[in-house]
């Protein structure tokens, strides 16, 4: 069920109803029946799958916690989440990358055509990191079935994230949420956002023309390949970011925070700062899990810069099945291990951007942009045919008036943002002091809501859905 | 007190919200209804509200005993001509002076435009329901692949599927990969059940008009300041959409790229296991089931120019028609196989549709050509009738 559509708008309202009307104790309960729901109406056949791999992770969970050899228990459950991850969205490229091999030899293997269970990357992730924390002492053991399956088909975070970690989530969901009327607010505000940015700004604004060039990547000039580019490093951002805003803010109106996965990251003045502020639960994930467990730093430069690579490379495979997403973390990794070389760092990444910063930022926004035309390409061969319309570097003409102007209102809302998150606090306190606050506030809110309505055409799906 | 003053509050900012959000859809609706084309407004209309009318005639032919009804369940190829040229309309004709039977012979049209197998899947109580003596189905090439949008399979005609058919819907023929995710098939069952089809699909109309609402600019700010992405700004924006020049007189073509995305599927050969055949073959077995005499027929695809591209591959194009043609069979369908009927004059646009000029008239050779194969089967039902 996408958030941007009715039928969640019912399904999210019923759910808070039934929560109003339960005691707190039986919340839980409650949710976990929203959860198993929500997933079932996406497809109720993979609902078998994923009950089926809670409870096989759940039992090891437990001997984690309590048997002698946590150790063996651990990679039991990684190895098999892993595979059952791996069975459904890497079998097939897997085996059409070795065809030709497979071939030579004599072997004639089909390859499997699955469709991909709801959310299967965003859970297994979920899965491995609780069973990690667990086995470091870093969260307490989950003593209840339904307590562990809440924490990981928990609805709002259950299909793109943000992946959620046992010690910040598992105490709220004991305790049944806490809801508020600043939580609530809150909540309700960043629904609104979330549904602009993926209505309006992403699939309205730019991703029509995004799917129209990169039909065939190799027309235009340089300026409109240029446009291209940072039309769809915005599509994925306000794609994405909207659909972490509606799962916050649906969170929250039911008296959860989870975390936020984006910081304005195209403001970032390095690789490293890009990383701490673009999809940062994953990265955070990458880091604690892949990154540390390989090494990290503490075996020597060579072998950081190695890390740096692989942690990278595997980022980017889990994107998804293809060789783009495998060259776009391979480069994202090769840039961080040169910035690290260069002996740069990420730096405080709540350090104000100031007029010195732009040319970092510039550049950096200019990494990312390219980088991300390589991820949105349909094959290799489809990117290169992008970039070698990109290297004629004309720029004369060629600039689509009407999408340059749509770039230039995205760079606005970037900055806007910012600002944005920064002043919050004391526009609302302004809104809550005065007797116009809830007639402006509830004006503002009707004008972009109905405007997305009017304006979201068939809906798009999120982008973030298939990984 | 506070408690009271909240309450106030509250019930201001809903109020208001309420009201904001029916200023701003409504207005942004009459917007869209202030810019939309004639053409694009006929499209619409025929894609969304195009099917119940059609589906109304029909079955009252179906009352009057007097009338042979014959269902085309189509696509744009069959429609997108004047009035009086489509090739249902020309079939017709083509068949009144062969029909032997008692009273009259009669083609409904229940074609829509880019409907596919799926479409016409969750409508196909309602067709079975009026009784035609003889369905045509259309499979046409460039549409009966798992690659199109969800979008273009029309999830929304859902809400017309019966309960009995819910489980195929969504399980056994795997609908979800056409966009008929549970939760839209409750919702929309729950509004046409309600009786607010119309009300809806209205409110469809008017988001999709907006959806034109950047072309509509873009047109506008080249028209006033000449700026657009470069001067043949809509040969590129064709390019881009996979088409080769709108160059006067010369009817627009697809680039290789372009025709390898819309007939790369048939042209690798496409297996009874693939989704939409699935879907095309249930369509089939259902017409068998409930009785009706079925054609399963190919339209032209302009075979000529995708041999000029390096599209055409004769093996993998031959395992789909063979595909097709055993469903056939296995339902007691008829075949009729007009893919490589026409030469490339014969098409006007990228897509199957044809030339209609009175020298080269397109739909009546189609319907010539297809006639034979439903008078098989119109035959067969008039004498069990």
């Amino acid at each position: 069920m996408l958030f941007n559509t009715v039928q969640y708008a019912i399904f999210l309202g019923m759910v808070l109803l039934a929560l109003r009307l339960t005691p707190r104790r039986a919340r839980s309960g409650v949710l976990l029946g929203a959860s198993t729901l929500f997933y079932a109406l996406w497809l109720p056949t993979y609902l078998l799958l994923f009950v089926g791999d809670l409870v096989v992770n759940y039992l090891l969970l437990r001997a984690i916690s309590r048997s002698e050899r946590p150790r063996l228990y651990l990679t039991a459950s990684i190895v098999f989440t892993l595979g059952v991850l791996a069975s459904f969205k890497y079998a097939a490229f897997a085996i059409e990358a070795m065809l030709p091999l497979l071939t030579s030899v004599g072997l004639a293997i089909e390859v499997p055509s699955f469709f991909l269970p709801l959310g299967i990357s965003f859970y297994s992730f979920q899965i491995i990191g609780l069973a990690v924390d667990t086995y470091r002492g870093r969260s307490e053991p989950v003593e209840s079935f339904s307590r562990y399956a809440l924490f990981i088909s928990f609805f709002p975070q259950l299909i793109a994230g943000p992946i959620l970690r046992g010690a910040e989530m598992l105490p709220q969901l004991a305790a049944g949420g806490a809801p508020s009327a600043a939580r609530t607010r809150r909540g309700g505000w960043l629904l609104v956002s979330g549904l602009v940015k993926k209505a309006i700004f992403a699939d309205l604004l730019l991703a029509p023309f995004v799917n129209d060039a990169f039909l065939d990547p190799a027309l235009g000039s340089a300026g409109f390949h240029l446009v291209v580019a940072y039309s769809f490093a915005f599509q994925i951002y306000f794609d994405f970011s909207g659909y972490v805003d509606m799962a916050r803010g649906s969170a929250l109106l039911m008296g959860f925070e989870i975390p936020t996965n984006f910081l304005e990251p195209y403001l970032s003045r390095n690789p490293a700062e890009f990383w701490r502020r673009w999809h940062i639960t994953l990265s955070t994930w990458l880091r604690d899990y892949l990154y540390v467990p390989l090494g990290g730093n503490r075996k020597g430069a060579g072998r950081t810069y190695v890390n740096l690579f692989l942690t990278m490379l595997l980022g980017g495979l889990w994107h998804g099945a293809a060789w783009t997403f495998v060259v776009w973390g391979g480069l994202h990794g090769i840039i961080l291990a040169i910035h690290r070389l260069c002996g740069g760092r990420a730096g405080d990444i709540d350090r104000p951007v100031t007029v010195r910063d732009i040319p970092s930022v510039f550049v950096m926004f200019h990494v990312a942009a390219f980088l991300f035309a390589v991820f949105r390409a349909a094959s290799i061969g489809d990117a290169a045919l992008f970039f070698a319309g990109l290297a004629t570097f004309d720029l004369r003409g060629g600039w689509p008036p009407v999408q340059t102007a749509i770039v230039a209102l995205c760079v606005g809302s970037h900055f806007f943002e910012r600002w944005f998150r920064r002043h919050v606090a004391a526009l609302q306190q302004a809104a809550g002091s005065n007797w116009w606050g809830p007639v402006a506030e509830g004006a503002l809110a009707g004008l972009l809501i109905g405007a997305a309505y009017a304006l979201s055409g068939a809906g798009g799906e999120f982008i973030y859905f298939q990984f | 007190m506070a408690s009271m003053r909240r309450l106030i509050r509250s019930i201001a900012f809903v109020l208001t919200l309420v009201a904001a959000f029916a200023a701003s859809s409504t207005g942004l609706f009459a917007l869209g209804s202030a810019i939309h084309s004639e053409r694009l407004s006929m499209n619409l209309t025929m894609m969304i509200f195009g099917l119940p009318r059609p589906l109304q005639r029909l079955r009252a032919h179906s009352l009057n005993p007097d009338t042979f009804t014959i269902a085309f369940m189509g696509d744009s190829t069959v429609i997108a001509y004047p009035e009086g040229q489509t090739i249902h309309e020309r079939l017709e004709s083509v068949l009144i002076p062969q029909w032997l039977g008692p009273g009259r012979i009669s083609v409904e049209s229940l074609s829509s435009l880019g409907m596919t197998p799926a479409g016409f899947f969750l409508i196909q109580d309602k067709i079975t329901e009026a009784r035609p003596d003889v369905a045509i189905v259309t499979a046409n090439l460039t549409l009966i692949r798992d690659s199109l949008p969800p979008n273009l399979h029309r999830p929304e005609l859902a809400g017309w599927v019966r309960s009995h058919r819910l489980y195929d819907a969504l399980i056994g023929l795997g609908l979800h990969k056409f966009g008929v995710t549970a939760d839209r098939l409750f919702l929309y069952k729950s509004i046409v059940s309600a009786g607010w089809a119309g009300i809806w699909m209205a409110q469809l109309a008017g988001q999709a008009h907006l959806g034109h609402l950047r072309e509509v600019v873009e047109e506008a700010v080249a028209e006033k300041t000449g700026w657009t992405a470069q001067q043949d700004h809509t040969r590129q924006r064709d390019l881009r959409r996979g088409t080769e020049s709108l160059l006067p007189r010369t009817p627009p073509r697809l680039t290789r790229i372009g025709a390898q995305r819309m007939v790369g599927e048939p042209m690798a050969g496409i297996d009874a296991d693939q989704w939409a055949i699935r879907i095309l073959r249930a369509i089939l077995e259902e017409f068998a089931r409930t009785g009706r005499a079925t054609v399963l027929y190919v339209p032209p695809i302009n075979i000529d120019h995708l041999k000029s591209v390096g599209v055409y591959d004769e093996a993998g194009l031959a395992k789909s028609l063979a595909t097709l043609e055993r469903i056939a069979y296995e339902t007691d369908a008829e075949f009729a196989d007009l893919h490589d009927l026409l030469p490339d004059a014969a098409f006007r646009d990228t897509g199957a549709h044809l030339t209609y000029a009175p020298g080269y008239d397109g739909p009546t050779i189609v319907a010539e050509a297809l006639a034979p194969y439903v008078m098989i089967q119109t035959r067969a039902v008039a004498q069990n009738r």
